[in-house]
């Protein structure tokens, strides 16, 4: 373990859902923010776009790929949402878009914001917040345009309703508190020109986010050993978060800020060196406390979890799983994930929960405390809108 | 291949329907056109003195032996083409299922100069489908009928002609610039063969009075076929393995897929048996191959009749063998277009043999009469008195009436051959699809006349908009979903589209779209929308939003059912258009679902609604 500190210090604040649906359901008039950076903007990087958010005691929510078909657009994303204290899932999509170009998420206290990537030819993201499980999906004027990037954190929601998103061509926008429009902020290539992005050789955004105190936060891919691409926005412009990197070109590919702690995941190395650990800054990014690093491997990434407790999770090919349970923890090699599992959730009590889709059923199966396997707990029967985007 | 196909159905009954339609009225147009030749042949020749007809057209020009076997075989071959030109599938399927699989394995360059001509096709089906089977069938007619001299080269210079278009667009240069080039799958293309002949046919007399003619013919036959043999026997092809691992060679794996096509049982028997024997004896039989095209090239470079004569009859059998077990007699199965290599490389052979054999004899008939057209009129056909303006009519008729049969046949099959022309290059000249692939995809329009339900919604910049307000003007309306990711905005082009036809009458027209989405209806979503349609500087065009009761009323009103899916799925709504004239009434509703969306469709609705709204336009 490794602690860092850093010259500044960010106040938390608390994150409310409340904001992020005023922002969505804000007045006409709100515009998407256009594109003024032709020829600076290169395309955000690609990661599995399967995740869950959850924490103990809060609503889980999580992101699956359902349908099955060899054809892209007839596989549609999902998302399913557990009720604070509920064992069991549901389908919780929001309805009016169509989801095959994938689903991105972002906690917004016990609700949650979701984008719509771009899909066939749609070229912006739509999005809907909703306040809980319970609650019914609020759509406003908010959108995101160019649409949104193909990682999982590539929208974040932050105090007050401000909101921060990554599009596919590499532009950072920004809602700021109080205000309804996303507005560009910055992109990959003008953030690489500045001082702290030719310190680390960034190459590409990968995740968005706010710090505890509401500042933006950029994560990316850096080429120079020893830096991680995580840079705070502050007073227009960018400064390194002071996160640690590994050796060799290291990637922020897991941006999470919950009660007051940010949690980031570092992907390094290459080929079967390739490894993953977790950081965490409880300090208003001053100090940061490193895991031991897991190994990975390059491309066996099905997924990755980041919890509200600063837990993490990964899903790797081969129906392997990695698990850590926050600062201070290492990582733990789960029993064998049962088959087609896309991602791991926790369950009220803080039980791990492996959500295998398999065509239009979803199957959760939870993890025996004391390694007493994985049984089923439930199985969710989705009606795939096979055929409507032919 | 991008606009390489309408999308529709090769068998779409309103194509063909259409297509069988134009060829019924070309074909009497074109017997029509034979019987008044013939009557007015046979009229001409009985007003002419006797001695006069009998004298000039009787006399046909000794015409050498190859180049009546390349004339009349390449002549049958063309007009067997263009009958398979008339597969009722071939207007709508030629580009999809013939040209692009052809092409699919070539270079991008290729790909691109065969997609023009598809998408070309794909624009105007049934002008392109039914152009292709005159073409072809007046080629062979005027082939065959053709006497010998000029009427016969200029057919050999036409068949050509067309047979190197066939063999660019059609075969995408044979596919010798694709991997996996074979004599045996039928490279360098059926379609080159062609142009060799007729290039051989259009050759003057002169050039067939010595056996060098024939010998080159065979020597480049014989390089050909060496080539081929090194080409075969090149490792790493597929072609010296029969099965490895499971999976087939490349001959075994051809033999396979022909296998599979529909065609009589007997045959398909035939294939999979010489399948599953390549497939035990790959390498057997691949020697066999290079052995016999080897030696078969050695024979013909050779020059020597007592080697080319066991050669051309050991080919025979082989090309036989090749043409049955490998290329499935070329046009069974899918939409054959030509019966494939074989046949036209063995009339070459054949012909280039016969051309070192068997030298025509020397003419005994005077030039002047061996071409009747170039026969000058007889002076006693015309009046002594009448002034050269008054001769030409009586020239003509004399020359008409001397003319032989087979140059009258041969004269009429050329008109055939423009009949088939005219309309594909009148097309071509077009930039916009047939309306009728529309059509076929959703119907005629209708025709209605009744008061257009008001509306009062808000437009893209926030103005309020109602359908009093647009009073004067044609209203071209639709209902879209702004976050749809398919149908709409392939919809708001072909709007756009159609606003670019109406050229100056667009002033009169205004474009409407009404949201079709009950959650993402927000003026801020109509912008986004406008925006990725680049339909925001259209100063006719107007996406109307509103409260979702404001909403709901229109939709009820205008027959507009918007039904959110479950789980991800976009909302659907219905695809219509409406043409609304200057007083508010609905004139003609177009289902407007815009099937597959590809430039050929979407360029066809563009025309049918722009056609709609200039027949209200013309009518107010």
């Amino acid at each position: 373990m490794s602690a860092v500190r850093t010259a500044r210090r960010i106040a938390a604040a608390r994150i409310g859902t409340a904001g992020a649906i005023a922002v969505l359901a804000a007045a006409c008039g709100s515009t998407s923010a256009s594109d003024g950076s032709h020829g600076t903007t290169a395309p955000a990087p690609s990661l599995p776009l399967a995740t869950a958010i959850a924490g103990p005691g809060q609503p889980g929510w999580a992101i699956v790929p359902m349908g099955g078909s060899s054809k892209d657009f007839e596989n549609f994303w999902e998302l399913f949402a557990r009720p604070a204290g509920s064992p069991t899932w549901k389908l919780a999509t929001p309805p009016g878009v169509a989801s095959n170009g994938g689903l991105v998420m972002a906690a917004s206290g016990p609700g949650l914001v979701t984008g719509f990537r771009g899909s066939q030819d749609l070229t912006f993201s739509p999005l809907a917040a909703i306040a809980s499980p319970a609650a019914t999906w609020s759509q406003g004027s908010a959108l995101v345009s160019p649409g949104l990037a193909s990682v999982p954190d590539a929208l974040a929601s932050g105090p007050h309703g401000a909101m921060i998103a990554l599009t596919s061509t590499g532009q950072v926008q920004l809602a700021a508190p109080g205000t309804a429009t996303l507005t560009r902020l910055t992109t990959e290539r003008e953030l690489a020109r500045t001082a702290a992005g030719r310190a680390c050789g960034l190459t590409a955004l990968t995740a968005v986010g706010f710090a505890a105190g509401g500042t933006p936060l950029l994560a990316g891919t850096c080429t120079r050993g020893g830096s991680a691409g995580l840079f705070a926005w502050e007073q227009g412009g960018a400064v390194a978060a002071g996160l640690p990197g590994q050796a060799g070109p290291t990637s922020v590919i897991g941006l999470e800020t919950a009660g007051g702690r940010t949690t980031a995941l570092l992907q390094s190395g290459s080929g079967k060196a390739a490894t993953v650990l977790a950081a965490w800054s409880a300090s208003g990014l001053a100090d940061w406390t490193s895991s031991p690093a897991v190994s990975t491997g390059a491309g066996n990434l099905r997924s990755q979890e980041m919890w509200t407790n600063g837990g993490a999770a990964l899903v790797l090919t081969g129906n392997k799983g990695e698990a850590i349970s926050g600062p201070g923890g290492s990582w733990q090699s789960l029993p064998a994930l049962p088959a087609h599992t896309v991602t791991l959730a926790l369950g009220p009590a803080g039980q791990l929960q492996a959500l295998a889709p398999a065509g239009a059923s979803l199957s959760v199966w939870q993890l025996a405390a004391g390694d007493g396997g994985w049984s089923r707990i439930q199985q969710i029967q989705v009606t795939v809108p096979y055929g409507s985007s032919s | 291949m991008p606009g390489m196909n309408s999308g529709l159905s090769n068998t779409n009954p309103v194509l063909v329907a259409a297509f069988r339609s134009a060829l019924l009225h070309q074909g009497l147009l074109a017997a029509a056109l034979l019987a008044v030749l013939s009557i007015a042949w046979v009229s001409v020749r009985e007003w002419m003195p006797s001695a006069s007809r009998a004298g000039a057209g009787g006399q046909p020009t000794a015409e050498p032996a190859a180049v009546r076997l390349l004339r009349i075989g390449f002549g049958v071959v063309w007009i067997f083409d263009g009958l398979l030109q008339a597969q009722p599938a071939m207007a709508a399927g030629l580009p999809s299922s013939v040209i692009a699989p052809t092409a699919a394995a070539s270079p991008h360059w290729v790909q691109t100069v065969v997609n023009w001509a598809g998408t070309s096709w794909s624009y105007h089906p049934i002008e392109a489908g039914a152009a292709a089977v005159w073409i072809q069938i007046g080629i062979g007619a005027w082939l065959i009928a053709a006497p010998a001299g000029r009427w016969a080269r200029l057919a050999g210079l036409v068949s050509a002609g067309w047979g190197l278009v066939v063999w660019i667009f059609g075969e995408a240069f044979g596919g010798i610039f694709a991997p996996g080039l074979s004599i045996l799958f039928g490279a360098p293309g059926a379609a080159l063969f062609y142009c060799v002949a007729g290039a051989l046919i259009a050759l003057p007399e002169r050039a067939w009075t010595t056996p060098t003619l024939g010998r080159r013919i065979l020597a480049g036959t014989g390089l050909f076929l060496v080539g081929m043999a090194v080409l075969q026997a090149w490792p790493g092809r597929g072609f010296w393995q029969g099965s490895t691992h499971g999976t087939a060679g490349s001959l075994a794996s051809m033999v396979g897929s022909m296998a599979g096509v529909s065609q009589p049982r007997w045959l398909a028997g035939w294939l999979t048996a010489f399948q599953s024997f390549d497939a035990g004896h790959g390498f057997s039989v691949n020697l066999v191959i290079v052995i016999v095209l080897a030696a078969l090239g050695a024979a013909l470079l050779s020059g020597q009749p007592r080697f080319i004569r066991p050669a051309l009859a050991v080919g025979a059998v082989f090309g036989l063998a090749v043409w049955i077990l490998v290329q499935d007699l070329g046009f069974l199965g899918g939409l054959g277009t030509d019966p494939n290599s074989v046949i036209p490389l063995g009339l070459v052979c054949a012909g280039g043999y016969l051309a070192m054999q068997r030298l025509p004899a020397p003419a005994t008939v005077p030039a002047a009469l061996a071409e009747p057209a170039a026969v000058p009129a007889e002076p006693e056909a015309a009046p002594e008195a009448a002034s050269p303006a008054q001769r030409r009519p009586a020239r003509l008729a004399g020359a008409f009436g001397r003319a032989s049969l087979r140059a009258v046949v041969a004269g009429w099959a050329a008109v055939i051959v423009l009949i088939g022309a005219g309309p594909m290059l009148a097309a071509q000249a077009s930039s916009t699809a047939d309306p009728i692939i529309a059509q076929a995809i959703d119907g005629n329009a209708a025709p209605l006349d009744f008061a257009a339900a008001p509306f009062t919604l808000t437009d893209q910049n926030g103005a309020t908009v109602s359908l009093a307000s647009l009073h004067g003007k044609v209203i071209l309306m639709t209902f879209l979903d702004p976050v749809c990711t398919s149908d709409c905005p392939i919809i708001a082009q072909e709007f756009r589209a159609a606003d670019r036809l109406l050229g100056n009458q667009a002033a009169r027209v205004e474009l409407v779209a009404i949201v079709a989405n009950p959650v993402y209806r927000s003026v801020a979503y109509t912008r986004a929308f406008d925006a990725q349609e680049q339909l925001s500087g259209l100063p006719n065009w107007l996406f109307l939003t509103g409260s979702l009761p404001a909403l709901q009323k229109v939709w009820g009103s205008y027959a507009i059912a918007a039904q959110i899916l479950p789980a991800g799925g976009m909302i659907a709504h219905s695809d219509i258009a409406y043409v609304i004239d200057g007083n508010g009434h609905t004139r003609t509703e177009l289902d407007f679902d815009p099937g597959p969306g590809t430039a050929s469709t979407e360029s066809s609705f563009a025309v049918e609604l722009s056609d709609a709204a200039r027949r209200v336009l013309g009518s107010g």
